[in-house]
């Protein structure tokens, strides 16, 4: 099915303007939209998102896949003079982000929601619903989310708990915009010690598991074989607190970013998204 | 007129893989294509250059707009994107990689002429690309706000430049080339590896592009806004004096650094300029 693409601007509540691509296939109209979130530094146009909504949409689904203000390590912000991204949001910057693109897409004139997360992506897409308890986002699909608050970071990473505490004592200094050099899972990352300790910090607000609860609609988690255990893991813990209306899927051999997995992904997520056909 | 918008990757030489939006009017096939080209951090969907492609398109110009590698401040990069790029770590030489791979990926779309459009540092990457590449395909250069950046220039402009960059010597010489560093660039603070600081603005002035712009072997057309540090004009000048009889430039009175408020002053100076090629 053909699609057009378009390079949508949205505005959060406290003014940031954020970017995201909506693929939407003219043939079939619709007022369910799917709405995609990326993971730590990634942003709307780079895999596995981009190539889910692109797939999704030649077959039948609106897609919008948006920037988060975490796209890219670091970015350019508010009046562009600004310094934004994932070194610099705050977990709960989802929130005004999330609301904000699901305005854009209600002012569309679309009226039902699917959050999609990919890794940190997913974390968000589950708090948010958690948090908002939106009657209209009827599902959710998250996509190796990783289980990486800080009680299992203490006791899975040698280190960590001394990075933290560095970054507590810097924050303490009133150093917290400085920037550190720190790894996330096997990945580098470069964050600011205050988002640093926003994200991955002793109160343990990453963790979605008490968001599962509250979603009140259907949760797909998607796990990859080839990631660390703790991944699976973790998928299925969020699926038994949705309840009965949540289901795990591994896929064998896929990697974090599901390399030459994709086509399987969207196969799964496809199959799953038929219990939303008008 | 009916655009096609489409998200398109292209690879460089060493495997980066970059994005860009294409623009193609639906009903005029052509083998010309204007190539933009972003600024310090920016990337290939922030204003101004977007804006200019999609009104550029409606008058029937197909237009890709691009993300070099220096998009955005820190970026992932490499091809698992465990690495680090963008503005703080590129070096300008890297920047011929990029535009090879992307009149590349047009090439094989079946465009065979070609138009370099600017914006900010991506003036001087394309006059420094085109002066020393010389491709008899690319037919015309647009440089929208070339900053004067150069060693010389900078140092007497800004008293506390030569500072910053003998720190920046300092630190590459003591192996911490990959270092952060906070200087101003633009008139804001900018974020920069020390390496990197020292390849775009060091003593060897490299970036001084009005050499290359009289290399060029096409027309060139130089804008800057009126509201700019005077340099920014002056430079314009300067640059289409350099590119010779091909070379004209004009100020758009009132405009600053990123044109806000005078888009359609700089569209319609563009599309009037754009005119001696046939689409």
């Amino acid at each position: 099915m053909n699609f057009q693409t378009e390079i949508c601007t949205f505005k959060t509540a406290d003014n940031e303007r954020l970017h995201g691509a909506l693929f939407t296939p003219p043939e079939r109209p619709a007022d369910l939209a799917l709405l995609f979130v990326h993971g730590v530094a990634m942003n709307f146009y780079l895999a596995p998102l981009f190539t889910f909504g692109q797939d999704l949409a030649s077959r039948g689904f609106h897609s919008f896949v948006i920037n988060t203000r975490g796209h890219d390590w670091i970015s350019r912000a508010g009046n562009l003079t600004k310094f934004g991204g994932s070194a610099y949001e705050n977990l709960e910057d989802c929130l005004p982000d999330l609301d904000g693109a699901l305005d854009y897409l209600k002012k569309r004139d679309y009226r039902r929601f699917i959050l999609i997360g990919h890794s940190l992506g997913a974390i968000k897409s589950i708090i948010y619903q958690g948090t908002r308890r939106r009657a209209d986002i009827v599902g959710i699909v998250s996509c190796s989310a990783p289980r990486q608050f800080y009680s299992e970071r203490v006791a899975r990473q040698a280190g960590f708990r001394e990075v933290i505490e560095k970054a507590e004592a810097m924050i303490t200094e009133g150093k917290g915009e400085e920037l550190l050099s720190i790894s996330v899972g096997a990945t580098p990352g470069i964050f600011t010690a205050r988002a640093h300790v926003n994200k991955y910090g002793r109160d343990d607000n990453n963790d979605c598991r008490p968001y599962a609860k509250h979603l009140g609609c259907p949760l797909l988690a998607i796990v990859g074989s080839a990631e660390p255990k703790f991944f699976y893991e973790y998928a299925q813990e969020i699926v038994a607190g949705v309840g009965a209306k949540g289901v795990c899927k591994l896929v064998d051999g896929a990697n974090h970013f599901y390399n030459r997995h994709t086509g399987q992904i969207v196969e799964i997520i496809d199959e799953w998204l038929v219990q939303f056909n008008d | 007129m009916t655009l096609e918008t489409q998200l398109l990757d292209f690879a460089t030489s060493d495997k980066e893989t970059l994005h860009g939006l294409l623009f193609s009017p639906r009903e005029r096939k052509s083998d010309l294509a204007l190539l933009l080209v972003h600024g310090v951090a920016m990337n290939f969907y922030l204003p101004p250059l977007p804006s200019f492609a999609q009104a550029l398109a409606q008058q029937g110009y197909h237009c890709f707009v691009i993300n070099t590698r220096g998009h955005d401040w820190i970026n992932r990069a490499g091809g698992d994107l465990f690495d680090f790029c963008g503005a703080t770590y590129e070096k300008f030489e890297d920047s011929a990689k990029d535009y090879d791979g992307a009149l590349e990926r047009l090439s094989s779309l079946g465009y065979t002429r070609f138009i370099l459009v600017s914006h900010s540092l991506g003036c001087v990457k394309s006059l420094l690309y085109q002066g020393t590449r010389k491709r008899a395909d690319v037919i015309g250069v647009i440089s929208c706000s070339c900053p004067k950046q150069f060693y010389s220039a900078r140092a007497a402009e800004q008293p506390e430049f030569t500072q910053v960059l003998e720190q920046a010597e300092a630190m590459v010489a003591r192996g911490k080339g990959k270092e952060f560093l906070w200087a101003m660039a633009s008139g804001a603070p900018a974020l920069f590896s020390a390496a990197t600081y020292v390849n775009k603005y060091g003593k060897h002035e490299n970036n001084d592009v009005r050499p290359h712009a009289g290399r060029l072997g096409c027309p060139h057309l130089a804008i800057a806004g009126g509201a700019e540090h005077p340099f920014f004009p002056e430079y314009a000048k300067a640059l289409a004096q350099a590119s010779g009889a091909g070379g004209s430039y004009k100020i758009v009175p009132g405009s600053d650094h990123f044109y806000h408020g005078h888009e359609s002053e700089v569209i319609d100076i563009l599309a009037d300029w754009l005119k001696q090629f046939k689409i």
